[in-house]
């Protein structure tokens, strides 16, 4: 048996997310980023090679792996194939996440997965959501077909509730072919196209908001149209300027914008205590008036959100990234807790 | 695979005595990795994409990849300097 797995901080911008399309086979209920069939805005060929161009050079071969997200980027196998193969060119892994909508056999999914020999990682998602567009079986043999092919995989659920019945049915059935290990949960919440199944959502709602760091805000994401979101969050559904919008890879290099977040405060902070710690210095300078009265239980992303959302929290906040201690606390405490010196490196004395 | 620079914080920095104190009584809450949106790469991805070819080296290279891991060892990739 394996020993239990150790979970440990995801080091900062070793892995990359390219959004290749938000085209999707399916329009699922909960989806944050409103993919779906009548979308069609994908990344040009021309510009993911170039992003990946300038994604590998950076720092020197710094970032590992390229993650490929949408929508489905199966989508597109013809952009999928080009930009998996310039990735690996260039020597980077690539990741991709994927619906599972092209398993439509045993034998054609593992045709399908052969043939895109650079994939060197899936996370297959599957819930109840998704289940009303990609029947099961589908899924069931794109994981077959994972699996035969010998590629690492997760199988990510959604829930609303890790309680719910129906949740713990899917797992079960999922297992039996993975085993619990392979699964990965997360807590859907009105954000989105989920915004108006609210009141269908089965979340339970707490006094405060969970007490876990960020770990997604680990990893740049890239979008069609070059903006660059410090997370594949919720927080890209805001309009308004706020912390983890990180750029523009159309205007700006992206070794500008890399670099630039190592010096992002807000992120950091997030990274390292989650936004359960920036409630806290809200609500002691004086903000609890303007801060949630429930949290969606075990979300780390609707309690980011939900601050993200307020314009006085956000105009507290921006105050807050200039605070010299903040600041000096937040550089010096991803040297210790994540061994990161890289707000150091590059912000020099204005963080010590 | 290319080699890569080496980047971490190693003895330059140092950090100030108040903070220090108040980092080693901090507790911090991970949860196993995001779900939704993409992968994070981690040992065991590492690992398999070594095993994943027909290259007895690889899987040699991977045995001791996991010996490391277990024994408590960290993996560092470092590149050419600029000396």
């Amino acid at each position: 048996m394996d020993t239990p797995e150790e979970i440990r901080d995801p080091p900062y911008l070793r892995n990359v997310g390219l959004l290749l399309t938000f085209h999707c086979q399916a329009r699922c209920a909960h989806c944050i980023i409103r993919a779906g069939p009548d979308r069609h805005e994908e990344m040009s060929a021309q510009e993911a090679r170039d992003w990946i161009r300038q994604i590998a050079a950076y720092r020197n071969h710094y970032v590992i792996v390229v993650s490929l997200t949408g929508g489905e980027p199966f989508s597109n196998i013809g952009l999928l194939r080009e930009v998996m193969e310039f990735a690996r060119e260039s020597n980077l892994y690539v990741s991709t996440v994927t619906n599972g909508f092209w398993g439509i056999s045993r034998r054609k999914a593992k045709e399908l997965l052969k043939s895109l020999p650079g994939i060197c990682f899936l996370a297959i998602s599957t819930d109840l959501y998704h289940q009303k567009h990609v029947p099961f079986e589908r899924v069931m043999n794109a994981i077959w077909a994972t699996q035969e092919c010998g590629i690492p995989y997760y199988v990510m659920v959604v829930t609303g509730n890790s309680s719910d019945d129906e949740f713990a049915l899917l797992t079960s059935e999922i297992a039996k072919l993975t085993g619990p290990e392979r699964i990965r949960t997360s807590i859907t919440f009105p954000v989105g196209r989920a915004s108006a199944i609210a009141s269908g959502l089965k979340f339970d709602l707490v006094d405060q908001p969970p007490r876990e760091s960020c770990q997604a805000a680990s990893s740049p994401c890239i979008f069609p149209d070059g903006r660059v979101y410090g997370c594949i969050g919720p927080l890209i559904d805001l309009q308004h300027r706020h912390p983890l919008a990180l750029g523009d890879a159309r205007r700006s290099s992206l070794s500008e914008i890399f670099d630039k977040s190592e010096t992002n405060v807000l992120l950091h902070a997030l990274r390292l205590w989650g936004p359960a710690r920036l409630v806290s210095i809200l609500q002691e300078s004086g903000l609890s008036h303007q801060l949630p009265k429930k949290y969606a239980a075990g979300s780390v992303c609707n309690a980011c959100y939900c601050l993200l959302t307020n314009p006085a929290v956000r105009e507290r906040l921006s105050q807050l990234e200039q605070d010299p201690q903040f600041r000096r606390k937040v550089a010096y405490g991803r040297l210790y807790h994540l061994r990161e010196a890289g707000m150091l490196e590059v912000g020099g004395d204005d963080f010590r | 695979m290319k080699r890569k620079t080496a980047r971490g914080p190693a003895a330059s920095f140092k950090i100030p005595a108040d903070l220090l104190k108040a980092f080693k009584g901090e507790v911090r809450v991970l949860r196993r990795g995001p779900a939704a949106g993409y992968i994070i790469f981690d040992w065991k991805m590492y690992n398999q994409i070594l095993v994943n070819g027909s290259q007895e080296d690889r899987v040699t290279l991977s045995k001791g990849l996991k010996e490391l891991e277990a024994s408590g060892g960290q993996l560092v990739v470092v590149g050419p300097t600029d000396e």
